[in-house]
């Protein structure tokens, strides 16, 4: 019987093998009993007197058998014809070695000691000289004369130690010490300041920020130029400990505001923080709103002029956008490129800008309101053109725009994904060759077409991608409202749209103010007045310094007239 | 919610919204019907008296500071009286707002939506209604804030739009029917002006309650200037039988021409009459639960108390058989009503609260202020 399921098996199942499965089981340990994050390590270890003691713990720690581009390096420090036992522990990649080479390990292991103690006085008595010596005390040696290193710091928490290291930082642990000193090598690789890819102008500057944290700090730095400029560091995440860094110019922001950012920087209980957008969802007021609440820039000079209106900047390392807040509905309409143009054409801008949101979230819906409702509103010529143009098409309307709005995305999602060389390939057969066939097919009609590109461009006019995005989801709503009840279901959208929009508020300050609330514009409206008229703050931001210019800002022109 | 920080332009505003939601339903076609010719006299008239009682009201309401009506009533007759009188105001408001958005659920489908159940109409206003009260009474005010200037901009360009087809004879008898209709019986359209009704609940509300006279008068003037030109405006342009059927505004819109592109405006206008609908409909009923929850001493709104005036205003407009008797109750009981309620017991109580606060002055010889 085995000799024909086996002569069975080899014909009709020749390949048969034992299938290999694997079943990702539950992690059964105690800590996933408690909900609460565990601190990865120990943060109250000290260092040990013993050099064995700590060589071995932060082997473990690092996991330093299977980890392998953790490097310690053991030796002996050489001073004053004496030996101790050290080791260094760095991290692979993140460290410049010619610095450890040149300015750690060699002070170190050479014993360049000319055996002169430290003199603290001297005393002479019939030719007699007392000379008092400094008794010998490794650490002080070590760190005033046998480490020149401009930024060097004594721990004695492994915590400490270990978060340093990870930065970059290079550690030495020396034998009878009981503290470690960490100091600056890092050499992380990163690329360079290039011009924004996001927020693209032609007459400002060309430079965006980077991925580094102390990269933007300086940009930020280098263009606020003032010493009033904080910039806070703070750790998010228990496990990447991310660097965080919370600017505001003091004297211009308000107290309250600066206090509220740090407070809730501050109380993340999250294992990870790997960008400023997860920090954006985690700190705003009301994170299940589609409608952005801060305002993301990846612009040096655009978050240099938010820190001068008094609002707050929070860097994240690792990413190149940085967050600004408090944010209102009109910031995600502006531009950065508004306020290098004259205000006359900044204003055309602007008005464009009013006219592409309406068409965004708009158009598609009028348009089947006013063919399913309110034929009456277009000339009749006009309407039998509609009407002609729709005889070959076999849908209802508000199919064969779904057809097309949902291909629209699809091209704009495949143009973003595909690479770049191929993006024009995909416009191009998804617009033209696509829109062409589905005419000619009689799936859709020329006037959908139009519509559905005149959408589609508006939305692009819209200079905040998160809220072009919101727009975009939200037509979909008004397609519906307009299918179901034409003018009044739009306007039902429309109320409810304004509502949200007027309950939503960005710390402490309503999304829709200075126009509802109504607050002071001081020129700081949607429109914008010209550069020298700007003489006041935003009033909704409650900044300590109201004026940004003197009343009279050309004073050239005072001195004209004498 | 703390709804202590009304803005001066916030509280015209919200003064404004109730008469423009007038206008566009009834008002300027009920005064035509009712005084023909005379009717831009008989506003101007009714008018001047407002701002007589304006004045009157504003000086009454300077001896107690930040009370409102509700306070003064309760200072005159105590809780019971406070309790009766925000009963009466949420059911006076209950019945207007229902008989009202019947209407113009009525004149929706008559115009446009020939095969939507009217109930459907009205539920959907009442929904957007409470989503947006449910937000909260600051919501409330900013939505309508932000809706009032695009209605007032329609209004205006219909006005401007309908200067060609003006027809100034119509003004023709100047005295209409005669003078004691114009002037006595015409009295009766004081309650055109039935919004002054915010006026006796709007101390509390202002964020800088001594701009509280500038923003009586100032909604006043705006109200009266914007009657006018609407009354002025359906009176040159329709015939005075026309005027009876649907909404009024809508009315001067079918006879204006924006060019070629805009066959027929009056269907894109009637967006902006819609939205004015529910900015009338969400400040009433959050007037209402703010009257309401203040009767028992709560300074917020509350939702069950949201609900149920939403059910109530939902079951007065659909009490109406026909359109008749909704013209009937608009018309004669809501008119009088009107007069009864805001230019009757307000002014009573308030003249008694003053009378009371003077006597109590007296006997303790102090300048008679609270």
């Amino acid at each position: 019987m085995n000799f024909f399921n086996n002569f069975f098996n080899k014909v009709f199942h020749p390949n048969i093998q034992k299938q290999y499965q694997f079943v990702l089981t539950k992690n059964n340990s105690s800590q996933d009993s408690t909900n609460e994050l565990q601190p990865l390590e120990n943060l109250d270890q000290t260092v040990y007197p013993d050099l064995k003691n700590n060589l071995d713990y932060v082997k473990v720690k690092y996991n330093a058998l299977i980890n392998s581009d953790i490097k310690i390096r053991n030796f002996s420090i050489n001073f004053n014809k004496q030996k101790f036992s050290a080791f260094l522990i760095f991290i692979d990649g993140m460290v410049n070695s010619e610095i450890i080479n040149r300015f750690v390990l060699t002070p170190l292991m050479l014993d360049t000691s000319t055996n002169s103690k430290e003199i603290i006085s001297t005393i002479k008595n019939n030719d007699v000289t007392i000379r008092k010596v400094r008794s010998f005390n490794l650490e002080d040696t070590l760190y005033n004369m046998l480490l020149p290193q401009n930024d060097i710091k004594k721990s004695t928490k492994f915590s400490d130690i270990i978060t340093n290291v990870n930065k970059g930082n290079c550690a030495l642990f020396v034998d009878t010490l009981n503290c470690a000193f960490t100091f600056d090598v890092k050499d992380l690789k990163q690329r360079s300041i290039e011009p924004p890819t996001s927020e693209v102008v032609i007459s400002g500057s060309q430079e965006s920020f980077v991925e580094v944290i102390r990269t933007n700090t300086s940009l930020l730095r280098r263009l606020v130029n003032n010493e009033n400029l904080i910039i806070e560091n703070v750790n998010v995440g228990v496990v990447t400990k991310t660097d965080c860094a919370i600017c505001y110019i003091k004297g211009i922001a308000n107290d309250e505001l600066v206090s509220e950012v740090k407070y809730r920087v501050n109380n993340l209980d999250i294992d990870y923080l790997i960008s400023s957008g997860q920090l954006n969802h985690l700190i705003e007021d009301n994170p299940r709103s589609s409608l952005p609440q801060i305002i993301a820039t990846e612009r040096p000079d655009t978050a240099t002029s938010y820190l001068l209106e008094g609002r707050v900047v929070v860097i994240v390392n690792g990413t190149p956008f940085v967050l600004a807040m408090p944010a209102t509905f009109i910031d995600f309409l502006s531009s950065a490129e508004d306020t290098n143009l004259k205000y006359q054409f900044a204003n055309l801008l602007k008005f464009i800008r009013i006219i592409a949101l309406i068409f965004t979230v708009l158009l598609p819906g009028m348009y089947i309101a006013v063919t399913t409702f309110h034929q009456e509103l277009i000339p009749s010529e006009l309407l039998f053109a509609i009407v002609a143009s729709r005889n070959s098409v076999p849908f209802p309307i508000l199919f064969e725009l779904l057809i097309m709005e949902l291909s629209f995305e699809l091209i704009r999602e495949a143009g973003v994904r595909v690479p770049s060389p191929l993006g024009a390939t995909i416009s191009l057969v998804g617009g033209l060759i696509l829109g062409e066939a589905a005419v000619s097919a009689g799936i859709v009609s020329p006037i959908t077409i139009i519509i559905v590109a005149i959408t589609g461009i508006s939305s692009f006019a819209l200079p905040d991608y998160i809220m072009s995005f919101h727009f975009r989801i939200s037509r979909f709503f008004y397609i519906f409202l307009g299918t179901v009840a034409g003018f009044l279901g739009i306007a039902f959208g429309l109320f409810i749209h304004m509502g949200i929009l007027a309950n939503l508020e960005s710390f402490g300050v309503p999304y829709l103010t200075p126009y509802a609330p109504l607050s002071k514009i001081n020129h700081n409206g949607y429109f914008l007045s010209p550069f020298w008229k700007r003489e006041k703050r935003p009033d909704a931001f409650n900044t300590k310094r109201e004026r940004s210019q003197a009343n009279i800002s050309m004073t050239w022109k005072k001195g004209s007239e004498k | 919610m703390k709804t202590s920080d009304l803005g001066s332009l916030e509280a015209i505003a919200l003064v404004m919204t109730i008469i423009i939601a007038h206008i566009v339903i009834y008002l300027p076609a009920t005064i035509i019907a009712d005084f023909g010719s005379a009717s831009i006299l008989n506003t101007l008239y009714i008018t001047a008296i407002i701002f007589i009682f304006t004045l009157i009201v504003v000086k009454l309401f300077k001896n107690f500071n930040s009370f409102d009506i509700l306070d003064i009533a309760n200072y005159l007759g105590g809780s019971t009286l406070k309790k009766f009188l925000s009963l009466f105001f949420t059911g006076y408001l209950i019945i207007f707002a229902g008989l009202f958005i019947r209407d113009f659920a009525e004149s929706l489908i008559i115009v446009y939506f020939h095969d939507f159940k009217v109930t459907a109409i009205i539920l959907l206003f009442l929904i957007a209604s409470f989503i947006i009260n449910k937000f909260g009474f600051r919501q409330v005010i900013r939505c309508n804030f932000l809706i009032l200037p695009t209605i007032l901009i329609s209004i205006i360009i219909v006005v401007i739009a309908s200067i060609p087809n003006f027809t100034f004879q119509r003004v023709f008898p100047v005295l209409g029917y005669g003078v004691k209709e114009t002037f006595l019986t015409g009295l009766t359209n004081i309650s055109a002006f039935s919004n002054f009704l915010i006026i006796f609940y709007l101390i509390p509300l202002l964020k800088n309650k001594k701009n509280f006279s500038h923003i009586s008068f100032i909604s006043m003037a705006l109200s009266s200037l914007l009657l006018i030109s609407c009354v002025a405006t359906l009176l040159l342009v329709t015939n005075f039988d026309a005027t009876q059927t649907i909404l009024s505004i809508y009315l001067a819109t079918r006879r204006i021409s924006l060019g070629i592109f805009l066959q027929r405006p009056d269907s894109l206008f009637i967006i902006f009459w819609i939205l004015s609908m529910f900015a009338y409909l969400s400040i009433i009923t959050a007037l209402s639960n703010y009257v309401f929850n203040k009767s028992h001493d709560k300074n917020s709104i509350s939702t069950p108390s949201l609900i149920i005036i939403s059910v109530l205003i939902f079951i007065v407009s659909i009490l109406p058989q026909n359109v008749a008797q909704l013209r009937f109750l608009e018309t004669t009981l809501l008119k009088y009503l009107c007069i009864f309620f805001v230019f009757g017991i307000n002014f009573i109580i308030l003249i008694l609260g003053n009378i009371k606060l003077k006597l109590n002055a007296k006997k303790e010889k102090k300048v008679p202020t609270i």
